[in-house]
């Protein structure tokens, strides 16, 4: 008796295929991640194997574009990822303070309505794609660079003949250099990076700004004392995205900073040589070598590997900022 | 409990009462004014020296009147209030910072013998915006009246400045390829597909064997690359938007256990990997089936009059279904958050009378969030028609037809193509190279467009209005 009621008392759920369906659907993108990186990570096993980790982490590249003889020992990824650091604080100096401004006007200092259409211009810049930007870096190269190059002489560094791309393309010579990749990238972010500093600005509270209106604070005073830092933990994850397509990008770091590099910078922080990122590397490696020559099984570990440097960079970025967006929140909230 | 103390203490220090005494005549005017031309002239001469280097001579001079000025107002500044805050500090700073720059740089330029020019003139530029942007608005605080209004018109100039200067580069550089992709138009390469090859080809001779001899096709021209482009947007659609909005509906109706954590790690990942990882695995994919039948399918098959020969590149499936991997995450997103703003009472409503689980997805939150799913299939194609970076490692120049399981080409890669392409390709692309930028920068636009304007109507149709 008792065990009828029971079973009576058992809720069935009806069958739904929407579950079924939805859940079926997710496998896809879960098993597209999981494939991706054991790609990356069965294709850079030789570099552990082969080359090994020294030979890596050395400043010793040949860029095998330039004319030089393959040297087998010549596969260091430090120049690389020293590119890859620079680009990444040249973008960060310049796109913050811009996105931040750009937030600002469109949410707190609106001037009129105008305002308004700097939302609804981010918008429309965020759709254009960086082989845009990749081409309007020539034209800058011709209009802003070009003028302040004239008559000046260069040193030896300003200049590199990339195979592939000959000087007379380029118009104004070669003006391969971090400082215009990091310009571009950042050309790239900006209307990217704003629209999510306006939407960390907009989730600010209105009773809290008003409060502090209320205590007869003026506008710049709530901004500084109360909208930012209450929307600092938004602007944090906004920051951090970005900086992930600014080290990620390949086409502009290509265009701009061209594809490897043999040896540091010196002076170490000279933004006026060509010091390019891994990313650019890495595809300069695989797409100069897949079609002419063919490529050793070393230039392709190394390729995937400076790839698989670039994720790990990306997660230890993106831990970064949702540990200190959670510690922010956790200030403001107390 | 800190922060509330602090701030208490910072309301006491407010308290105090101001020696407002603006007691300072006609000087208390004509000193704020003279320093604000003076820091306005100096911005005007950094962006002059954005455009022509030989304004750089003149940056010293603008220093050393900016510095004086500086220093002028600081005196007015401290003889009006006789008291010190972290303007009049501020203005301090910045004269004897300006002064010292203004004698330093020779000194730095002569002494490092760089790369001249550029180098000058960049320093140069840096050096008057920092000093000009902050002079320029304190001296229009104290031309105002130094009132808690005045603040925030004189925050003005620094908002503005960097937005304004951003703007210009994006739209000079904008017009410029406007103006030389438009001088490009050429209808005939825009009605020609590209073909550059050699085929082997039957010719009959009437009473005789027939013959095979190699024709060369030579064809100039983008229609096949715009074709891509268009086929490209398609099949990337047709992937990614069920497995999207399949992903984004798991995620907000069924993702509150481990494994939906999991997911939306997976998902959150997809988004924050590079495009060079990207690039990396369709190349990998284009190579996977080497060896096997299925070859021809991922490598894209070109037919050279004999038989079908898989091409070293890769095909339009294997790039769409790279290009879903940056668009799904996209859609997943758009649709939990149409799902999100769901009102609860729809949901209820449904369930309370009857509905399954299943009818109340389909005609309530599907619906509902259809304007997000959209806008998100639109960003995609935006994505789609314009990333190269996925391509960068198998697409070829489309010689041989447009077909899913033919070799990927798009007007974006054409234009990497003609810049790092051989010349010869140069050579005949010389007239389309810019109108191919024009033609994507048209295209990503449009789309923009129709996103921004189409939300409001979809909202209409599909939520009443709300």
């Amino acid at each position: 008796m008792a065990e009828k009621a029971g079973e009576l008392m058992k809720i069935q759920p009806r069958r739904s295929w929407g579950r079924t369906v939805a859940f079926l659907l997710m496998l896809a993108p879960m098993t597209m991640f999981v494939l991706v990186l054991v790609n990356l990570i069965l294709n850079s096993i030789p570099v552990v194997t082969e080359i090994g980790l020294g030979a890596v982490f050395s400043t010793r590249f040949s860029s095998f574009l330039s004319g030089e003889v393959y040297m087998p020992g010549r596969l260091g990824l430090y120049p690389a990822m020293w590119g890859t650091f620079m680009v990444a604080v040249e973008a960060l100096i310049i796109t913050v303070p811009v996105s931040l401004a750009m937030a600002i006007f469109a949410q707190e200092f609106t001037l009129g309505g105008m305002g308004r259409w700097m939302e609804s211009l981010l918008a429309l810049f965020a759709g254009i794609p960086p082989i845009i930007y990749a081409m309007l870096s020539l034209f800058f190269a011709k209009s802003f660079i070009g003028p302040l190059l004239m008559g000046a002489d260069l040193p030896d560094g300003a200049i590199y003949d990339v195979p592939g791309i000959t000087g007379e393309n380029f118009g104004m010579a070669a003006n391969l250099n971090n400082l215009l990749g990091g310009i571009f990238l950042s050309m790239l972010v900006i209307p990217f990076m704003a629209p999510l500093i306006l939407d960390a600005l907009r989730s600010v509270p209105a009773s809290l700004k008003e409060a502090s209106y209320g205590l007869g604070a003026n506008r710049w005073f709530t901004l500084l004392r109360v909208s930012l830092p209450s929307a600092l933990p938004g602007i944090v994850v906004a920051v951090s995205l970005g900086l992930l397509k600014v080290i990620g990008d390949v086409i502009i770091s290509i265009w701009t900073m061209g594809y490897g590099r043999n040896g540091m910078p010196n002076p170490l922080f000279d933004v006026f040589e060509r010091t390019s990122p891994l990313s650019s590397t890495g595809a300069g490696l695989v797409r100069a070598l897949a079609g002419a020559v063919g490529m050793t099984m070393q230039q392709k570990a190394v390729a995937y590997f400076s790839a698989f440097l670039l994720l790990v960079m990306a997660f230890a970025i993106l831990g970064l900022a949702s540990v200190l967006q959670r510690r922010l929140q956790r200030r403001w909230a107390k | 409990m800190k922060i509330a103390l602090r701030e208490e203490k910072k309301t006491k220090a407010a308290a105090v009462p101001e020696t407002a005494d603006i007691s300072g005549g006609a000087l208390a005017v004509i000193v704020p004014a003279l320093s604000l031309v003076t820091a306005l002239s100096a911005l005007l001469f950094m962006g002059l020296l954005l455009v022509d280097k030989s304004y750089d001579a003149y940056s010293l001079h603008m220093l050393g009147w900016l510095c004086g000025a500086l220093l002028l107002l600081f005196l007015d500044v401290y003889r009006q209030h006789r008291r010190w805050d972290w303007r009049v500090a501020l203005i301090g700073v910045l004269a004897i910072g300006s002064l010292l720059a203004r004698l330093a740089l020779p000194e730095y330029f002569s002494a490092l013998q760089l790369n001249a020019a550029i180098h000058r003139s960049v320093v140069s530029m840096i050096t008057l915006a920092v000093s000009a942007l902050p002079g320029l608005s304190v001296s229009l605080y104290y031309l105002l009246g130094a009132n808690p209004e005045a603040e925030d018109v004189s925050r003005y100039p620094l908002i503005l400045t960097p937005i304004v200067l951003t703007l210009a580069l994006y739209l000079v550089l904008m017009a410029q390829l406007f103006a030389s992709g438009l001088t490009d138009v050429n209808w005939r390469v825009l009605t020609e597909s590209y073909a550059n090859h050699a085929l082997t080809a039957r010719t009959l001779i009437a009473g005789d064997w027939p013959t095979w001899e190699t024709v060369r096709v030579l064809r100039i021209g983008i229609l096949n690359h715009i074709a891509g482009t268009g086929l490209l947007m398609l099949l990337t659609t047709l992937i990614s938007l069920p497995v999207g909005a399949g992903a984004g509906v798991f995620l907000s109706e069924y993702g509150k256990n481990t494994f939906g954590k999991v997911a939306r790690f997976c998902v959150t990942s997809l988004r924050a990997i590079s495009v060079f990882v990207l690039s990396l695995a369709a190349f990998s994919l284009a190579h996977i089936a080497d060896g096997t039948p299925l070859e021809n399918l991922f490598h894209g098959a070109r037919f050279d009059g004999w038989a079908y020969q898989p091409t070293p590149g890769g095909s339009y499936l294997v790039a769409s279904i790279v290009l879903s991997m940056l668009v799904i995450p996209v859609i997943a997103r758009a649709t939990e958050e149409g799902i999100r703003s769901l009102p609860q009472e729809l949901r209820e409503g449904s369930l309370a009378l009857g509905a399954s689980e299943d009818h109340t997805l389909l005609r309530i939150i599907l619906p509902w969030s259809l304007p997000n799913i959209i806008t998100g299939v639109l960003l995609g194609c935006i994505e789609a028609a314009g990333s190269v970076a996925v391509l960068l490692l198998i697409a070829g120049r489309g010689e041989f037809g447009v077909g899913i399981f033919k070799q990927v080409t798009s007007l974006a890669f054409l234009i990497l193509d003609t810049y790092y392409g051989d010349p010869m390709f140069l050579e005949y692309m010389k007239g389309a190279q810019h109108f191919a930028g024009v033609l994507l920068l048209f295209i990503t636009l449009s789309l923009g467009l129709i996103t921004m304007f189409s939300r409001r109507w979809l909202t209409r149709r599909f939520r009443g209005g709300v």
